[in-house]
């Protein structure tokens, strides 16, 4: 007896990192109760689990590795897989800025959303005169142990082992030094030997990552005041 | 958080009301696409309504 056939359509997107095109098929409505029971425990780290396991199974082009894909990536493949899923709109409740108290819900198109870059961001921070340290994106593994551990508070060392697990590497002009060949110990000790201005300098790969974001205007029907709301990341358009 | 349309709830309920009531199996309904199932549950619900409308209509003769 044959195999049967898959009857799910397909689509395909460019990853935002790579620009590699991957193809995608809709998550079924079993892989959406998966989705739904892990949304209702309330637990973060049980949803950002069920996330990760929808993707895999919607990703149909080979050797993409969900776990190694940085955590924009996973954003806007998610978005686009929900979007084919669901449908391409959802709607939010916007809490309109001007008096911080006001909410209006807001449909927004989902293949509107994109990963927005920022100029001034670079994966390689000038560290003094001689190094330069090469950073890679957070992969899902960071995404939820920054995100989504049992406690609230992110320790000092919770930061520092985040930080040395996006180091790709160090470098200057005669030789490199992959993180992939250090220690998590000889790690620590290079980061530790940072002074506060390199520091900021790594908070600022962080900060001005590529994100998820929709930009668009909502007017307060209380007092008319027109105003401009961004949405950044992917919780924010499904609150 | 509302990545998912529907709660746990109403999907058993609605599961069950389709496999009890409609002939569908629960392997028919968790290998659709859930805007397919929607548009199922759309149709059905014109359906029933549009027999209601004319069992209404065949009693309201008859009388």
């Amino acid at each position: 007896m044959p195999l049967p056939k898959i009857s799910t359509p397909t689509y395909e997107l460019e990853l935002p990192s790579t620009n590699k095109k991957i193809k995608y098929r809709p998550f079924l409505v079993k892989e959406e109760k998966v989705l739904i029971i892990a949304m209702e425990s309330e637990d973060t780290k049980q949803i950002t689990n069920a996330v990760k396991t929808v993707i895999k199974n919607c990703i149909l082009t080979r050797g993409v590795k969900v776990e190694e894909l940085s955590t924009f990536d996973i954003e806007y493949l998610f978005l686009n897989i929900r979007g084919k899923s669901v449908g391409e709109e959802v709607e939010v409740l916007v809490t309109c800025p001007d008096d911080g108290v006001t909410q209006v819900p807001v449909v927004i198109p989902l293949d509107e959303i994109k990963v927005e870059r920022s100029e001034k961001h670079s994966r390689d921070i000038k560290l003094d005169e001689n190094l330069t340290l090469r950073m890679k994106y957070p992969c899902m593994e960071e995404f939820v142990k920054s995100n989504f551990s049992l406690s609230e508070d992110v320790s000092l060392q919770d930061t520092f082992e985040i930080v040395s697990a996006c180091i790709e590497q160090v470098y200057n002009e005669e030789e490199s030094w992959s993180a992939k060949d250090c220690t998590k110990k000889e790690l620590a000790d290079f980061l530790e030997q940072l002074s506060s201005k390199q520091f900021k300098q790594i908070e600022g790969f962080f900060e001005t990552m590529p994100k998820l974001a929709h930009t668009f205007k909502v007017k307060n029907p209380n007092t008319g005041v027109e105003s401009s709301v961004v949405l950044e990341g992917l919780s924010a358009f499904f609150v | 958080m509302s990545m998912a349309h529907v709660d746990l709830e109403s999907y058993y309920k609605v599961n069950f009301a389709l496999v009890q009531h409609h002939k569908y199996s629960l392997t028919e309904l968790e290998n659709m696409i859930p805007w397919e199932r929607e548009i199922y549950l759309t149709l059905l619900k014109q359906f029933i309504e549009e027999e209601t409308l004319k069992e209404r209509a065949r009693d309201g003769g008859s009388l």
